[in-house]
């Protein structure tokens, strides 16, 4: 085989496998839309993303009270998540010396590394007994305890993404800076986030994807009470969110029924979310990396 | 270096020549059935070399529409194909009656301590349906009630709701969290000191207070001569005529030697 010929057959391979990922995408969306299409029909589309009440056995299918679920558990998961993760990030990139990175850095990694399942695990008997003696609440099963569990999940995603986005930061903005005599805090506060902040906000915005997909963990510990809280902010209260519901009731579903094609209905809108996250992560990474030219 | 890999190609061909000498059935369903059918496979499979059973879970829907499309040989379920399948599929279901189990009404140790040692239907629907929401109003400490239910299609749930409530599709509003599994709900129960909640047979034991309901005791005897009311049976199904290997299996199953790994099981023999 002559170096060119062989070449084009490499070239071609590449091609192929580019080409899987995407029609796999394609293939995807176009299943769950099928899928769902029955249930959008049959209820309405109105009615059922913005139906007040899930009640499946009954065959009412309003998928407001997951929504409002799943919002609520992302946001309190995202808030702990950031809070955490993002100053962890900041310690690893501009402060730990190399000692002490040697011993974080792996440890977070083995964070990562732990099955979610163990995560949900932990969560029944540790975090739910907790909440439950400490707030004196009925079950410690709630959207608190989902978005708790949610949110340290996830801290070493976040975390090992802003670390990549501070130290991809050229060495001549900080040392620049520290020039001019500005302190360490200085310089990290106004030249390297701001430099950095494409990637911690694309990170931040991944993440929320991450943790409104994540299944198992929250399913155990999230009461999966398809219902609204009252009031409605209620964290404490028992809640359902898209991927509780879905991996609940899949299993036992009759297949063919109204049912089942109103799961489908609950996984595209998690696809949907999931993909207008992603695409917007993209945007804003682009968006601000036009601004401070990093 | 090249000899082991050597090595490992030729035990690798010889497990994939191998494996299909004997025929094999698959049975996936129910998550409440799968410890027997797994029991059974194992005894099957040990009692002869023919045929090789392999048994996933899945849930009973999951069961019925493998079978359907051919994926599998044998469905497990906690209860009867519906209407919908019936639809979908055709209705060329061949039902099995393979033991039965019996929905147990079970309240934390502490409640059942205090008291509360069964209950009417009036009161567990009731409770379910939010009526009731503190434990004294059943002759038990000031203390509010924590309903558990299973999810929608479950089997356990649906013959709870159907036989209690009066309508597999009550809303039972009652309820404060819902559980995928009867090993959850067990768990919640020993957990808190103040639940209720409804679980098979098999998973009761000695650290969870299962209440009478309607002044009869699940129990074997109570369930073989029904007058437990919340009894239910267990089926494995077929789509169209059994083939002669899956025959084999099910007469097994249905076989005394089968039954006896039912009752070991925590269910109650059909035969």
């Amino acid at each position: 085989m002559s170096r060119k010929s062989s070449d084009r057959v490499i070239e071609s391979v590449l091609f192929v496998a580019a080409i899987t990922s995407i029609l796999i995408t394609v293939l995807i969306f176009y299943f769950l839309i099928r899928e769902s299409l029955p249930a959008f029909r049959d209820v309405g589309a109105v009615d059922l993303i913005f139906g007040p009440k899930w009640h499946s056995a009954g065959n009412i299918f309003g998928m407001s009270p997951i929504i409002a679920g799943s919002i609520m558990v992302t946001l309190l998961a995202l808030f702990i998540n950031i809070f955490v993760g993002v100053p962890l990030a900041i310690y690893l990139a501009e402060l730990a010396g190399p000692r002490s990175r040697s011993v974080q850095k792996p440890a977070i990694e083995l964070l990562a590394g732990v099955p979610s399942i163990v995560y949900g695990f932990l969560g029944v008997l540790i975090l739910v007994a907790y909440l439950e003696s400490s707030f004196q609440m009925m079950t410690g099963r709630s959207i608190l305890a989902g978005s708790i569990l949610l949110g340290i999940m996830f801290i070493p995603a976040i975390t090992t993404i802003c670390e990549d986005a501070l130290r991809a930061v050229p060495k001549e903005f900080k040392e620049g800076s520290l020039a001019l005599g500005a302190t360490r805090w200085q310089t990290v506060r106004y030249v390297t986030l701001p430099a950095a902040s494409s990637g911690i906000i694309a990170a931040i915005v991944l993440n929320i994807g991450n943790i409104i997909g994540e299944t198992m963990a929250a399913l155990l510990v999230v009461g999966n009470l398809p219902r609204h809280p009252k009031p409605i902010f209620d964290v404490f209260d028992p809640g359902a969110i898209f991927t509780s519901v879905i991996a609940g009731e899949m299993g036992e579903v009759p297949h063919g029924s109204l049912h089942y094609h109103s799961l489908f209905a609950v996984g595209l809108m998690l696809l949907v979310i999931v993909t207008v996250l992603n695409i917007s992560a993209d945007l804003i990474r682009s968006r601000i990396k036009k601004k401070f030219g990093g | 270096m090249r000899r082991d890999k050597l090595l490992a190609g030729i035990v690798l061909a010889v497990f994939l020549i191998a494996a299909p000498a004997s025929a094999a059935v698959t049975v996936s369903g129910s998550t409440t059935v799968m410890p027997l059918g797994e029991r059974c496979a194992e005894e099957f499979n040990d009692a002869q070399s023919e045929i090789e059973v392999s048994v996933t879970g899945g849930g009973s829907g999951v069961g019925i529409k493998n079978i359907a499309e051919d994926i599998s040989d044998i469905a497990m379920a906690s209860r009867q194909v519906k209407d919908a399948e019936k639809e979908t599929y055709g209705d060329n279901f061949v039902e099995f009656l393979i033991a039965y189990d019996a929905v147990c009404i079970a309240v934390s140790q502490e409640i059942y301590d205090a008291g509360v040692t069964e209950l009417s239907q009036d009161d567990v629907a009731a409770i379910y349906n939010g009526e009731i929401t503190n434990w004294e109003d059943v002759g038990s400490p000031d203390e509010e009630i924590y309903v558990l239910a299973r999810l929608p299609g479950s089997g356990t749930r649906d013959t709870f709701n159907k036989m209690v409530m009066g309508s597999d599709e009550a809303e039972t509003l009652g309820v404060r969290t819902y559980h995928g599994s009867n090993a959850e709900i067990k768990s919640a129960i020993t957990g808190s000191d103040k639940a209720i909640g409804y679980l098979g047979l098999n998973y009761v034991q000695d650290d969870i207070g299962v209440i009478a309901y309607e002044d009869v005791e699940p129990s074997a005897e109570t369930i073989e001569d029904t007058s437990y009311p919340l009894a239910r049976a267990l089926y494995m199904y077929t789509f169209g005529e059994p083939s002669e290997d899956a025959q084999a299996f099910l007469d097994f199953v249905m076989s005394e030697d089968g039954q006896t790994v039912a009752e070991d099981e925590g269910f109650v023999p059909a035969y």
